[in-house]
């Protein structure tokens, strides 16, 4: 700092009005007049609204249409004249064995899950950020072309079976390969979650662990678990209620077996409205029940750590036993996660003009996708309606989403926050069959027949499902920023309006790149929701499960491995924006 | 209670070399403190010792025996770390006795040593309190518990009062001495605040940017800086580039001239430094080094050597201390420190009055003349 | 905007509470202050400092009561009507922008145009001495560096308040010494009224004006440094400023300007003058304070039997001794620091300057003297909360 004696002038300098009078241009008298409370009053009323609107709506039209038509219900599922109860009895049934393959799945995940978690996290190698980006795979892949993989890989004759040599399938489509398309896409969520737990504070609790002589698995199970409970607890809870919820990949692998999701398809595909209505209630019940739990009871859940004999834990830290976990961490995630979902590329490439068989081109994806039906024609046009679908989607979430998560952070309501806080992820976790069927009730010629099941309709249930994609990163990223910087701003004049563009949205940029990304891809790959809502349009994973269904298989895999392709580069484009907005900083 | 040594050491980082060739010896019983600026390679050193780093290059020793393979969790050295890091799911007691658990020791003896260890921090009946519940001073005695636990005899501490209040900080750092005296344990105790560091150690080692620039008892460090960073790293200096007009070697007395852009008569200046009198030779310019606390502070206009002349152009009150600015007519400031207690701080200066300002000869420090930089960097910020 | 003249600033009766009444972080606080001063807030953590240092700015509202900034009530303005400069303790330098562009906001969101902008920009960088460093972005500059551009920032739109909330808690002792000297004169030679906020009493000594003391949301005391240092109304200010040490004992013979104070546990007496207004009366406890810089140390000779005719005790002729022995003593470089055990049980420290090389050791039997003018007060009833430094 400058210690002449020119203070003094500089002072006199500072003083003299010789710079004019500051003369705002219209953009900022423009966001000093909007930045009036009443202004933000109605933008906040009209975001809720529509929020309200959107997901709400539906599912209390949904409860409300259940109650009243309660006699009806009743009569259909529990007291029909010629079947009795045998809806219920049906309904228990799937309900039983969807919980069943989540409870497995989502111990399978966590069992061969945590070893890739620790490896991603603890350890410095070449080729780490490829490693990390395979594991991601299986969630940019869409369902029903996840679901078209895994039967290829487990299930058909043409995948691994193929390789050893046997006429059929390892596993026929049923129960078995249920669990293990749902552990494959449920590993990317659960790894994903025990990365981010595993790489917070916890490194300098475990720093001073081990100075005061803990050996590694001592330190983990006293000190990472214990602090981890909570993360690892919601994590388990959100997988296990993906899986509940799966519906576009089950149907491809489930064969004549049902989950709950998929009765709901078919109830409502044989237009038995009454109980498909009651079974998407009592899933929408299930998963909102799911959600309390995760929000408040984790916090007094304990963890079953009981006491290891010390010396049995330093043998687990040893350098050996270490390398085995890691092996067998990063084989069974080869084997049972990323082969078989990316299993179509091999398939297509493979059956692409000639059939590796007969030779002949019977069943290749050329002649599959130019017969007569002109399946090619369809895929183009299916495709148009995805993008479309996405696109519009993603702008309609993106324009409620970023006030939605302002007042989420920003505002002081104290409960009712908690509460749309937690029905912001209601979408996430809801089976998408059940939230499908509710808002076509709502939406549709049961309810308040404004949209007919097709373009529009898939678009409104599509926001719904995206919204939560773009609101939570952008509360990431607001909560991340240091709040002071916009106290900072306002300090220097900056009106409400002025400090969002020049100070929070430059901030949010990499957030908001990101939920869109996330939502347009999301949107792409939904299944479950759409084949209820859309009626003659087709998207391009209902087309995959139509061609399944009608045993086009080489077309399904095609289609698939063009969604798999475009999911694949917008997952890069992705990274991109996160290295970025963290590398810039 | 061991001794510590590090040798040779290279430490590497994400492509930048933190420490190179770095040679320590820390001895057995000693209370040791490493100062120095944030980034300077303290917490580099402390961590080499408890191995959570381990060096590319070198060995770290205790007692002549090399433990530099020896995994973190075998050396068994207690550490009080910046923020505590108190494992938050844990009572106090559980922190405390942590390190005997993992060890499967005893319950009874474990339980034992505990008690007497909290006791002697003074926290005896907070057993079963966790963390957050507790005060920042006494998270801080928990955490030092928590390391004393450990038998290796070593205990290191990472500025382990940063986040304390003042006063706090000063009962504390003599108690930790008064602690560590009665245990016989080598510590090693890092921080940026030199003065802490003076107070409890035996020796110390000013560190700068992965080197040690000098390493001695806080006697040495404060009476015979090394070099200018040093110096001016304790208190606030005034620097005099002089020319030496003589030098008389058995005593180590040299006469130097001062003299100041269009000033007519140089100034004489007399300082005794025996040590240096190899260094300097007659008509080489030298710094002249003065602190702040050696001057002393006089009415009116005296013609004599060691004095200066000037106007007081700022006093400010700090209590047991008057900090006074000093300007003469070529612009220069001097800084001076005046203790003040109830005897003599009826002598009362005041703004604009004209003082001359006078120090000991002994109390003058004679460095190298430096490059342009170094001068500007030590004078202003 | 508002008026560019901006006088006396006028707390009246403010408060403010949080949760619904059930966190008081400010409780009815009036207060001055003068046009051009640089006063302190000073306090230990949770006192209400900071909250009151965004009440005066704007950027909480009170409860209740008037904020008054020549005479007009800005209590319900909001922050970016008004006129202030604001510097953070965590700096929040907008890291999007470069050096340049942070110090120019507050000119270019209120509309200046360009030229002006510019202008005004760089002198407020020239003062700091950010120069060259105009075009870098906040990643690339030390902590220092950034705290400069904060305060750049505040100053470059010329308002007239400054407001500065622990600036100088994030450097490194050393440069935090040095920096705020420099930070003082910034100030003055801008002619600003600065309000600033630290736990450091060090620091608010060295650069205020007026300091305020406060505690749980109130003021306990409001004066000049040596106002506050030499005639602490509290035990509370007095052990918040400095080093005291505490004396317990009675006090007999009150008369309107003096007493004789017994030292408790036996110890001998004290001829002790006292302030005009006093109200002690005979035979109650009191405390009696002094600075560890105050305390003599007097070395005894072989010969055990000392009297005060026999030691050379400088310029004061008068004054109360007490037995003692040096429990330990510590060089600090410039200072020397002394625990001495007093014959009645008593443990005190003293401070002395090491350039009078004086010759006690640890072990040594010495005489300690106590002047006859220290800090006298009545006994409190919770005497470790008064001690207590929060």
């Amino acid at each position: 700092m400058s210690t002449q004696p020119s203070e003094k002038s500089t002072m006199a300098e500072l003083s003299r009005q010789d710079t004019d009078a500051p003369r705002p241009g219209l953009l900022l008298r423009l966001e000093k007049h909007f930045s009036k409370d009443k202004f933000r009053i109605a933008l906040d009323t009209s975001t809720i609204g529509f929020f309200l609107f959107l997901i709400i709506g539906p599912l209390i039209s949904l409860v409300g249409s259940v109650v009243l038509n309660w006699a009806s219900i009743y009569t259909t599922v529990f007291d029909d004249p010629i079947t009795g109860s045998i809806q219920w009895q049906i309904m228990g049934t799937v309900l039983g064995r969807s919980f069943e393959i989540a409870a497995i799945a989502t111990g399978i995940d966590l069992m061969i899950g945590l070893p890739m978690a620790f490896i991603l996290t603890r350890y410095q190698f070449p080729g780490k950020n490829v490693l990390d980006t395979l594991v991601d795979l299986p969630m940019a892949v869409p369902t029903s072309a996840l679901g078209f993989s895994l039967y290829l890989f487990w299930g058909s004759s043409m995948g691994i079976s193929g390789l050893l040599g046997l006429d059929q399938g390892l596993f026929s489509p049923g129960p078995m390969l249920i669990t293990l398309t749902h552990v494959a896409f449920t590993y990317p969520f659960i790894v994903r979650n025990l990365k981010v737990i595993f790489q917070e504070q916890s490194k300098l609790y475990e720093d001073a662990a081990k100075t005061l002589g803990a050996p590694g698995f001592t330190v983990f199970r006293t000190i990472t678990a214990p602090l981890a409970k909570e993360g690892i607890i919601a994590g388990t809870i959100l997988a296990f209620t993906r899986s509940l919820g799966e519906t576009g990949a089950t149907i491809i692998v489930a064969g004549v077996f049902e989950t709950a999701p998929m009765y709901v398809v078919a109830l409502k595909e044989s237009l038995n409205f009454p109980s498909a209505a009651f079974l998407s209630m009592i899933l929408i019940l299930i998963s909102l029940l799911a959600l309390m739990f995760l929000r408040v009871f984790s916090r007094r859940v304990g963890f079953p750590v009981s006491k290891v004999v010390p010396r049995l834990e330093k043998a687990l830290s040893t350098r050996p036993v270490r390398a085995a976990r890691n092996t067998i961490g990063i084989l069974l995630f080869l084997v049972i996660v990323l082969i078989p979902a990316m299993y179509t590329i091999p398939y297509v490439i493979v059956w692409f003009a000639e059939n590796p068989y007969t030779h002949t081109t019977n069943n290749t994806v050329l002649a599959s996708l130019f017969a007569p039906d002109n399946k090619w024609a369809w895929l183009w046009v299916s495709a148009g309606n995805s993008i479309a679908i996405a696109a519009i989607s993603t702008i309609i979430c993106v324009l409620f989403g970023l006030p939605m998560a302002m007042i989420l952070v920003k505002r002081k309501w104290g409960k009712m926050k908690g509460l749309l806080d937690a029905l912001i992820d209601v979408p996430l976790i809801a089976p998408t069959a059940a939230l499908g069927f509710a808002m076509y009730l709502f939406w549709g010629p049961f309810g308040l027949n404004v949209f007919q099941p097709g373009f529009w309709l898939i678009i409104m249930v599509h926001v719904a499902m995206c919204f939560p994609y773009i609101v939570r990163p952008i509360i990431a990223i607001i909560e991340k920023t240091d709040p002071e910087l916009e106290s900072a701003a306002r300090t220097l004049g900056a009106s409400s309006l002025t400090t969002f563009r020049t100070i929070t949205l430059p901030k949010m940029k990499p957030g908001i790149i990101a939920g869109m990304i996330m939502s347009f891809t999301r949107s792409m790959g939904e299944t479950g929701a759409t084949i209820v809502v859309s009626g003659l349009i087709r998207t391009v994973p209902v087309l995959i499960v139509d061609w399944v269904e009608t045993r086009d298989l080489a077309a399904a895999g095609f289609a698939s491995l063009l969604l798999i392709i475009f999911s694949f580069v917008v997952l890069l484009l992705l990274r991109k924006t996160m290295e970025q907005s963290y590398g810039g900083r | 209670m061991p001794a510590i040594r590090l040798e040779n050491i290279t430490v590497s980082r994400g492509g930048k070399q933190i420490l190179h060739g770095f040679d320590l010896e820390i001895r057995d019983g000693e209370y040791f403190a490493l100062v120095g600026e944030t980034g300077a390679g303290k917490t580099t050193i402390l961590n080499l010792i408890n191995g959570l780093i381990v060096p590319d290059e070198g060995r770290v020793l205790f007692d002549d025996k090399d433990i530099t393979k020896s995994p973190v969790e075998t050396r068994d050295v207690g550490m009080v770390f910046e923020n505590y890091a108190l494992f938050p799911h844990y009572t106090v007691y559980k922190n405390v006795a942590y390190s005997r658990r993992v060890k499967d020791r005893d319950v009874n003896e474990t339980r034992k040593a505990a008690k007497e260890i909290l006791s002697l921090v003074l926290i005896p009946n907070r057993d079963d309190a966790l963390p957050k519940e507790l005060s920042g001073g006494m998270q801080q005695r928990v955490a030092l518990a928590r390391a004393l636990m450990c038998e290796s005899g070593i205990l290191l501490f990472d500025d382990p009062f940063s986040a304390l209040d003042a006063g706090l900080r000063m009962s504390l750092r003599i108690e930790l001495k008064n602690l560590a005296r009665e245990l016989g344990t080598t510590v090693v105790h890092c921080t940026n605040d030199v003065e802490e560091a003076m107070m409890v150690c035996d020796r110390l080692a000013i560190m700068r940017d992965g080197r040690i620039v000098q390493l001695g008892t806080p006697d040495e460090i404060y009476y015979r800086p090394s070099d200018l960073y040093v110096a001016s790293f304790i208190s606030d200096v005034n620097l005099f580039k002089c020319d030496v007009l003589k030098l008389e070697k058995e005593q180590g007395l040299y006469v130097l001239a001062h003299k100041r852009g269009n000033e007519e008569e140089a100034r004489e200046f007399r300082v005794i430094a025996p040590e240096r009198a190899a260094t300097f030779k007659e008509g080489e310019q030298v710094l002249l080094c003065v602190r702040a606390e050696h001057f002393y502070i006089n009415h009116g206009f005296r013609k004599k050597p060691n004095r200066v002349h000037g106007v007081i152009d700022d006093i400010r009150f700090l209590g047991h201390v008057i900090r006074y600015e000093v300007k003469d007519d070529f612009g220069r400031r001097y800084k001076i420190q005046r203790f003040v207690n109830a005897k003599t701080k009826y002598m009362k200066f005041y703004k604009g009055e004209t003082v001359t300002l006078g120090f000991h000869y002994k109390l003058g420090l004679l460095f190298e003349c430096p490059a342009e930089m170094e001068l500007k960097q030590c004078d202003n910020l | 905007m508002v008026e560019d003249d901006m006088p006396k600033i006028e707390l009246l009766h403010v408060s403010k509470t949080f949760d619904d009444g059930r966190i008081v972080a400010a409780d009815d606080i009036t207060l001055s202050i003068d046009d051009g001063s640089f006063v302190f807030l000073l306090g230990p953590s949770g006192c209400g400092k900071t909250t009151l240092l965004k009440l005066i700015s704007g950027l909480e509202t009170p409860t209740s009561g008037s904020i008054l900034v020549g005479g007009v009530n800005l209590a319900q303005r909001n922050p970016e009507d008004r006129s202030i400069g604001f510097v953070f303790q965590h700096f929040e330098i907008f890291p999007a922008m470069t050096v340049f562009e942070n110090v120019a906001y507050g000119m270019t969101v209120r509309g200046y145009d360009e030229e002006s902008v510019e202008k005004m920009a760089r002198e407020a960088l020239h003062l700091v001495g950010l120069d060259n460093r105009v075009l870098a972005y906040p990643r690339e500059l030390n902590t220092p560096e950034l705290q400069k551009v904060g305060l750049a920032r505040a100053i470059a739109t010329r308002s007239k308040i400054l407001f500065l909330d622990e600036p100088l808690g994030k450097l490194d002792p050393k440069i935090r010494k040095s920096f705020r000297y420099e930070l003082r004169r910034l100030i003055k030679s801008l002619g600003l009224t600065a309000i600033q906020v630290t736990h450091d009493q060090e620091e608010a000594m060295a650069i205020g004006d007026q300091i305020i003391v406060m505690r749980q949301g109130k003021i306990l005391q409001y004066g000049s440094p040596e106002d506050l240092y030499y005639h602490p109304d509290s035990i509370f200010v007095a052990n918040f400023f400095g080093e005291t040490n505490f004396l317990e004992g009675f006090v007999s013979e009150v008369k309107p300007e003096s007493c004789i104070f017994h030292l408790h546990l036996g110890g001998p007496k004290f001829q002790v003058n006292l302030k005009h207004g006093h109200r002690l009366q005979n035979h109650v406890q009191a405390i009696i304070g002094y600075r560890v810089e105050d305390v003599e140390l007097i070395k005894i000779t072989r010969d055990d039997h000392v009297s005060s005719e026999e030691l050379d005790l400088e310029d004061k002729p008068t004054l109360n001794t007490v037995k003692g022995r040096v429990k330990e003593a510590i060089f600090i470089g410039p200072i020397k620091r002394f625990i001495i055990d007093l014959e009645n049980g008593d443990r005190i420290q003293a401070k002395h300057s090491s350039k009078f090389l004086v010759d006690i050791y640890e072990g040594d039997d010495i005489l300690v003297g106590f002047h006859e003018n220290p800090m006298v007060f009545e006994y409190p009833k919770d005497i470790r909360a008064e001690l207590s430094k929060a």
